[in-house]
């Protein structure tokens, strides 16, 4: 079994205790940068810090000191250009992944021109309404645009890791997949998703469990009830892109008009770009 | 050598007699080009292998994003010109000069569209002149000739004043098919002719080149004038007429703004500038079929069919045979 890379707050009693294990840290303000760099335990990885700010992309200030470690900044907007522009030579230096929310219309026009200027970025999404006819054209962008980009998440995840037999989960781009990412909170209780540890849906206690966690029974159990929507008689069940979907837009009512078309397409695009991978992989050089 | 021209908004703060883009700025319904369109016509041109382009209006300082659309395309790696009369408002200005005004001439340059002083109003030249105090240095000036009486004395002036490049473009008024703005009638092109000869002199004493914009019949200069313009542009004259590629904000295309009210297509409907491109020129071969030039002794020129000069501005040719033309060449 792979060890899972553990989310978590900064905190320095926890990593202290946590040995030999990979780390996301979540942080909220940008000050908390340096002090997480500095504090993480030398016997353990940190893979990344993730930052979730209510301030514009645009009005970060960026530091060129946060160059060490890659960092994944989740912002509400993306906020007005001309107060980027002058920090993109900054932010090209910097390990950055960008997410900006699915809510606000502009983001997906922000989205692109990151994209554009070849700084890798992705939208996250909340339970607000989105406009599925733009993220179609964002994932068309993401997916068909032949001009050179950078990634946007999470098309260019699916696009990468689509299974044709099998399920793809694109919540990794989240730390968000339990089988590779599991949360952990400042009293050390232990739950798959962000989600679940914001609605006290733990699976542990206990920083001394998380290399068993795997062999827990509640771990097993609520690893089988994720894909239980399956067996249900309700819209996810008969539509063909759970699979890539794996219901995350469950809650919606009437699927047959948002996210169902979208994932079809999602789905299309993704048939597309592994056929495009195929045909590569059998170019005869001679 | 095609350099398209994406049109940021059909805005404009002036009232020029001549202007051949009136027509298409009053029929459009689209103030403003967005964000997403400009990036499919940036990604179009770059897929085209084009990385030169020039942004109009209008007046494209007037478009609210205008610096940011500018920086957009600079940092997209493109040359970018800007055609612009050079009046704005102050705190736009004050913006161009922050973000624009430390780029070299090679990456971004502007064409100010002058008018005699005479047919400018004061605040208007106060504005072009504070424009020019800032961005002078990476500026050319585009003298655009619509009356026979034309002085350009002005123009010599203003490049010295403000330390501007040493070119200028003259482009010819031209007219719309179908439609009334004021230009030169072919029988008095020979007499603009003589005039713009006469300040060739004033033109090489200051090394100042005077670059032909399109539609200037070669044959309305003598030989001798034909070798002072080789001389005074460097080998560079221009006695063509092609398409130029418009792109408007509402993402039609069309050849060059003479020609915006006839055979607009949509972006879309091309893969690449070259394509748009091929289009055009086979409608304007067309036309030519119909007359070769703006006059009778273009069908048989030699130097028009040798491709020295094309004979003249199609708009003019299409004005002067509209019911032959009619028949199924324009849409």
């Amino acid at each position: 079994m792979i060890k899972p890379v553990l989310v978590c707050p900064f905190n320095r009693k926890l990593m202290d205790k946590i040995k030999n294990t990979q780390f996301i840290i979540t942080v909220t303000g940008f000050d908390d940068i340096h002090e997480v760099i500095k504090s993480v335990h030398r016997t353990n990885e940190l893979l990344g810090i993730k930052i979730h700010t209510e301030k514009t992309l645009s009005s970060i200030d960026f530091d060129k000191n946060w160059e060490k470690f890659p960092l994944f900044i989740y912002a509400e907007n993306f906020g007005e250009f001309l107060e980027l522009f002058p920090k993109t030579e900054i932010i090209r230096n910097l390990n950055v992944h960008f997410f900006l929310s699915a809510h606000n219309e502009f983001n997906f026009t922000g989205l692109k021109i990151l994209a554009s200027l070849r700084i890798h970025c992705g939208l996250w999404f909340d339970k607000l309404p989105v406009s599925w006819d733009l993220m179609n054209d964002l994932m068309h962008y993401a997916i068909y645009s032949k001009p050179k980009h950078a990634h946007i998440e999470p098309f260019k995840w699916l696009a990468e890791h689509y299974a044709v037999n099998g399920y793809s989960n694109y919540d990794a781009v989240y730390f968000n997949d339990p089988i590779k990412f599991l949360h952990i909170n400042s009293n050390e209780q232990v739950a798959f998703t962000a989600d679940d540890l914001l609605n006290n849906k733990f699976i542990a206690e206990g920083a001394e469990n998380i290399d068993s966690i795997q062999n827990l029974q509640e771990y097993k159990d609520l690893s089988h009830s994720r894909y239980e929507s399956m067996l249900k008689m309700d819209d996810c069940s008969f539509c063909s892109a759970f699979r890539i979907c794996l219901g995350k837009f469950g809650y919606l009512k009437d699927k047959k008009t948002t996210c169902q078309p979208f994932f079809a397409d999602l789905h299309d695009a993704c048939d597309y770009h592994l056929s495009g991978k195929k045909t590569k992989e059998n170019i005869l050089w001679q | 050598m095609l350099m398209p021209n994406i049109l940021l908004t059909e805005k404009c703060v002036r009232s020029c007699p001549y202007c051949f883009a009136k027509q298409h700025m009053e029929d459009s319904e689209v103030t403003g080009i967005t964000w997403d369109n400009l990036m499919y016509i940036v990604d179009f041109l770059e897929l085209s292998g084009q990385k030169k382009v020039s942004l109009l209006g209008g007046e494209p300082t007037l478009h609210p994003r205008f610096v940011d659309f500018t920086l957009y395309l600079l940092e997209r790696s493109f040359h970018v010109n800007i055609f612009t009369s050079g009046i704005m408002s102050e705190s736009r200005l004050w913006q161009c000069r922050d973000f624009l005004s430390k780029y070299p001439h090679e990456r971004l340059s502007f064409t100010c569209n002058l008018n005699h002083p005479s047919i400018s109003a004061p605040a208007e030249t106060s504005r072009v002149e504070a424009f020019l105090e800032i961005f002078g240095p990476v500026s050319v000036l585009s003298f655009n000739v619509y009356t026979v009486d034309f002085d350009m004395n002005f123009l010599v002036e203003t490049i010295d004043r403000f330390n501007m490049r040493r070119h200028i473009r003259i482009g010819l008024a031209h007219p719309i098919p179908g439609e009334i703005n004021r230009f030169i009638p072919a029988a008095d092109l020979k007499k603009m002719a003589g005039r713009l000869s006469g300040f060739f002199d004033l033109l090489e004493k200051s090394e100042i080149s005077p670059g032909f914009d399109c539609g200037m019949p070669m044959c309305l200069f003598s030989d001798a004038d034909i070798g002072r313009l080789f001389k005074l542009n460097q080998g560079m004259v221009n006695f063509g007429c092609g398409p130029a590629i418009d792109i408007g904000p509402d993402m039609m295309v069309w050849a060059c703004f003479p020609l915006s009210n006839v055979n607009k297509r949509s972006l879309y409907e091309f893969n690449n500038l070259q394509e748009i491109d091929s289009y055009y020129k086979e409608l304007h071969a067309s036309v030519r079929k119909v007359k070769g030039g703006v006059f009778d002794v273009c069908d048989d020129c030699q130097w028009r069919k040798k491709e020295l000069c094309r004979g003249g501005c199609i708009a003019h040719i299409m004005n002067q045979v509209p019911d032959k033309i009619n028949t199924g060449i324009i849409s």
